[in-house]
């Protein structure tokens, strides 16, 4: 079974240099698993980036030659969000404007490879 | 004068291995201008696609990190990246595999172009909000603000 | 998660000369800069690298260091793995 405390301890592993929070959604856009500084409304800003993640999704089936989104990485004047997909749930690291999006991206992609197999043996079982 | 532009985002499109695609569009996708080589794929170039980052855009900046200027997305065999350079919205379609900061370093180069567009762009709407005041008199803002919403 | 390249760069910022460092990833995004270096470098910093790979191939072994030189400074730039890294030096 999953256990909830680890999975948080292994969020919290990319929360250093400026990363504030690291968020684990289900494909409705709902938090499942949270980890981070400040109370900043994680929720809001999680069903946001689950919606921009399925319309870029939907969009580049549609148009881009049936392509498959592999991560997305946004950028606001006071901040960064990068979402990748592991297993059938959405990953999310949101962070200060001063993190750079390779140190991003990188993060995120290394968090994704490593909870994907944990996190497929949830979901097909 | 489109013909001069167009050599020129043609120029500055291959100074990027595997870029494929430039284009500017107004907020709701329309095109205003573009270049694209062989390899981009017709359908990126249309409105239904350009206008989900004008709707994406304005999500975004509703996340409370202040307003939204660029989303990236890497797709398995193509990159997109979109710059909200307002009025206007500026795209690049990539391979998965080009050079994603030579396309961002690319913004520089267009900045005096996307800046004569937006003069235009903003010129036109005011002429037609002009014309449109000429034409209906009694016109309320009511009917001004639905109006607005679509010429800027 | 980053702590390693952040101390590898700070021990190469901290060289008598050096006035910056960055290090790009694979897709020439900017991983983490120090010091004074030219705003959205990385892109070129990382293109700089692949093309000068392509000019003196060499299988298996290590990749050409880039030196440009001009009458403010130099930059050295090489690439390792997936991460190409710029050192800038005042002369």
């Amino acid at each position: 079974m999953l256990k909830p405390r680890a999975l948080s301890d292994v969020l919290s592993q990319a929360n250093t240099g400026g990363i504030g929070s690291t968020l684990l959604l289900n494909s409705e856009g709902s938090l499942l698993a949270f980890s981070g500084f400040g109370d900043k409304d994680a929720s809001a800003a999680g069903a946001i980036a689950s919606n921009i993640w399925t319309s870029f999704q939907k969009s580049g089936q549609l148009s881009l030659d049936d392509s498959k989104l592999d991560c997305v990485l946004v950028e606001c004047k006071l901040g960064k969000i990068a979402i990748t997909k592991v297993a059938n749930l959405l990953l999310c690291l949101c962070s200060s404007e001063n993190v750079s999006f390779g140190m991003l991206k990188t993060k995120i992609t290394a968090m994704s490879t490593y909870l994907e197999e944990p996190l497929s043996q949830i979901a097909s079982s | 004068m489109t013909e001069d532009l167009k050599s020129y985002l043609n120029k500055q499109m291959a100074t990027v291995d595997n870029l494929h695609a430039i284009a500017i569009t107004d907020r709701d996708g329309v095109v205003i201008i573009k270049v694209a080589n062989q390899m981009a794929p017709d359908t990126a170039l249309r409105q239904a696609f350009l206008s989900v980052f004008g709707i994406m855009t304005e999500q975004a900046s509703k996340m409370g990190m202040g307003n939204n200027s660029k989303i990236i997305n890497f797709y398995d065999r193509f990159q997109t990246v979109q710059i909200n350079a307002h009025p206007l919205l500026l795209h690049f379609i990539a391979d998965r595999d080009a050079n994603t900061g030579l396309i961002l370093e690319l913004e520089h180069a267009l900045a005096d172009v996307l800046q004569d567009i937006s003069k235009v762009v903003t010129m036109i709407a005011q002429v037609r909000r002009q014309a449109d005041a000429d034409l209906f008199p009694g016109d309320n803002t009511i009917n001004h603000c639905i109006r607005s919403r679509f010429i800027y | 998660m980053e702590n390693t390249l952040e101390k590898h760069m700070e021990e190469a910022f901290r060289i008598p000369g050096v006035t910056g460092v960055l290090c790009t990833e694979s897709s020439g995004l900017c991983l983490s800069s120090k010091g004074n270096v030219p705003r959205q470098c990385s892109g070129s910093i990382s293109a700089l690298a692949s093309q000068a790979a392509r000019l003196c191939p060499s299988q298996n072994g290590p990749t050409p260091v880039i030196c440009l030189e001009s009458e403010y400074g130099s930059v050295l730039v090489k690439k390792t793995d997936n991460i190409t890294t710029a050192l800038f030096k005042s002369s």
